[in-house]
């Protein structure tokens, strides 16, 4: 990797990629391989961390997200600061987003349209896919059209799964993921131990082990532990980006500024620069998590091939999202809780988690405070969120009705999913967004914004794959 | 004449020793009550100590010697019932015998009632380290 002192950048970059997480990386993927000519920059704020160095330090990075802003919200929100992002922290879960996730406003008058469709996103949805080595089903067609074959076959199911999947062929699969299910390149298969955060064997996908040829591609130049803290904007154009590093200010200019801090520092580090939008640094929102154990009769649990072994679609889309989101209801092969404590009776456990998809607010947000940190405001999560929850939980029994089901028992809504999102939403107007269908800001035409922040709505299911294949596409517009 | 730093020394290394005791004490006593009747050797059980206190903070530390105490004054199955509806009890003695349970060899054994339990004194500070019911490939 060409990694560089701030002080010996130069002008003339054709390309100044802020971040390395899934939004700049799967940018940067397609950019070179488009731009042969290119020179791009990279500016990461945190270190980089060998994959040994996290295993051996037990974190990711050693910038903590508790601490990166001022956080009033009430919950946490977590992010990962360093080169590769949250590629490195992920859990590796990798469906699309529903096809009618792109425009519920249409169907069911709540949220957003997105200014683009899942037919918009699928050449680049199955490239992401390959590039991750996704392992998933050869039967997902029936709930999201168009899916090929995986790079990877399904992980194993769990017995649970294969009752279910028995009693519901069409609405339960292996969940997509980006570990492996067979070695390759070095990278051993999935070991199952649930530790994704810091998987031991490195078979999940990041940046580090996948995007060498991106990161050490000699027409990058990496500048680690670069802070950006705003663009000096003239009309229309973004001029320089302006960051600090070891104390002392730097500027960098490049044709093209793609902005990929993360959704609480990328609406920061714009609306310090005076970048407008429509919802600029509000809806801020994440799907509501809670996590379920259902007690079993006598049915042995945890005896699947990684740690989320299904994704049953039953309640993902349907009329009841004019009133109710939609619900993604996740088997966990992993010891959520521990075994049950009954003796003999340690396996009689399925944990579940629930994705309920939430309506972005605009009363939630963040604000520049001093300009040092982002200040994440309350936060409430809407009753749309927390009444599909309820109506979930309540109907858990007969979802699972093909499981020896003896008790479901709701345990709690978690802090965080790590899936923060919406705060520099796309659209189709500065009146209604702050970005356009390409990522390109709607009249700074040089800047561009990647991530999850470009969310218009969050959908139940995990964001990467669909940040990473909305990189690639406009990575593809803008070379075009 | 033992000096202060000598006698803060060994008043740091009798806490320690205390808080490990208090730990050994209340596992001692979880565990014969969760796992009847299974053979736990002393040093399997000063080996779990030892790797179930790595990297705990101050209050699980706390939290032991309340539990410790309170156990040896109405027995472990006293502190449960009394704290049967206390969420934050059940899931930590859930998450404490599941670590013991994974990373012994207790699932390796046969009848784990009829041959002692081990667990390696250098087992990974990473709790739950690995499934043991993982299968990789569909049944036949």
């Amino acid at each position: 990797m060409r990694f560089v002192d701030p002080s010996q950048i130069k002008d003339g970059y054709d390309a100044v990629v802020i971040g390395s997480g899934f939004g700049s990386i799967f940018f940067l993927k397609t950019f070179l391989e488009r731009r042969k000519k290119a020179r791009v920059l990279v500016l990461e704020w945190g270190p980089h961390h060998t994959h040994a160095w996290q295993i051996e330090n037990n974190k990711n990075s050693d910038i903590d997200s508790d601490t990166a802003a001022i956080n009033n919200s009430g919950k946490p929100w977590v992010f990962h600061v360093g080169l590769g992002g949250g590629t490195n922290c992920w859990w590796a879960l990798s469906p699309r987003l529903h096809p009618t996730d792109f425009n519920l406003k249409t169907r069911y008058g709540v949220g957003e349209d997105w200014p683009l469709s899942y037919d918009d996103l699928l050449p680049y949805y199955r490239e992401a896919e390959q590039v991750m080595l996704v392992a998933g089903p050869d039967d997902i067609n029936q709930e999201w059209p168009d899916t090929p074959s995986y790079p990877m076959p399904a992980h194993n199911f769990t017995s649970a799964d294969r009752l279910l999947k028995a009693a519901m062929p069409d609405k339960h699969f292996a969940m997509p993921c980006a570990r492996l299910s067979k070695a390759h390149n070095g990278r051993p298969a999935c070991c199952a131990t649930a530790h994704c955060r810091l998987c031991p064997g490195d078979s999940k996908f990041s940046a580090l082990n996948t995007m060498e040829a991106v990161l050490q591609d000699p027409r990058v130049d990496l500048c680690i532990g670069a802070k950006v803290d705003r663009l000096d904007v003239d009309g229309d154009v973004v001029r320089a980006v302006r960051f600090t590093s070891g104390g002392k200010d730097f500027i960098a200019r490049g044709d093209l500024v793609v902005l990929g801090a993360n959704a609480i520092y990328s609406p920061f580090i714009l609306m310090k620069s005076g970048v407008g939008g429509h919802g600029l640094g509000r809806y801020l929102a994440e799907k509501l998590y809670a996590h379920v154990e259902v007690y079993t009769k006598d049915l042995n649990h945890f005896d699947g091939g990684t740690a989320t072994t299904g994704i049953n679609t039953s309640w993902l889309d349907g009329p009841h999202r004019a009133e109710r989101g939609s619900v993604a209801v996740l088997i966990e092969n992993r010891f959520a809780y521990g075994v049950r404590p009954e003796f003999g009776r340690w396996r009689n456990v399925v944990p579940l988690s629930l994705y309920v998809e939430d309506i972005p607010q605009e009363r939630n947000g963040i604000s520049i405070g001093d300009g040092d940190k982002p200040v994440i405001e309350p936060f409430q999560f809407s009753d749309y969120a927390h009444k599909s929850l309820d109506w979930a939980v309540a109907n858990l029994p007969e979802l699972l009705s093909a499981l020896p089901v003896e008790a479901v028992h709701f345990r709690e809504i978690m802090g965080s999913a790590s899936h923060i999102q919406c705060t520099t939403r796309m659209g189709t107007s500065i009146e209604n967004s702050v970005v356009d269908r390409d990522l390109l800001h709607h009249s700074v035409r040089n800047l561009m914004v990647v991530g999850n922040s470009v969310f218009p709505t969050t959908g139940s299911v995990n964001p990467s794959l669909t940040t990473a294949a909305l990189s690639m596409r406009a990575a593809h517009r803008v070379t075009t | 004449m033992i000096g202060a730093g000598a006698l803060g020394a060994l008043g740091v290394g009798i806490g320690t020793y205390a808080l490990t005791a208090d730990a050994e004490d209340f596992f001692a006593r979880m565990l014969a009550a969760e796992l009847p009747g299974v053979r736990i050797p002393k040093a399997t059980l000063t080996a779990y100590t030892q790797a179930a206190l790595q990297g705990r903070n101050p209050d699980f530390f706390q939290k032991i010697k309340i539990l410790a105490g309170a156990s040896r004054v109405v027995g472990y199955n006293g502190v449960k019932a009394a704290l049967k509806n206390n969420w934050g009890f059940q899931l930590f003695m859930r998450e404490m015998l599941t670590d013991f349970l994974m990373r012994s060899d207790f699932f390796q054994l046969a009848d784990p009632t009829q041959e002692d339990v081990y667990f390696p004194p250098d087992a990974s500070p990473t709790r739950y380290c690995g499934n043991p019911f993982a299968q990789f490939q569909a049944p036949a």
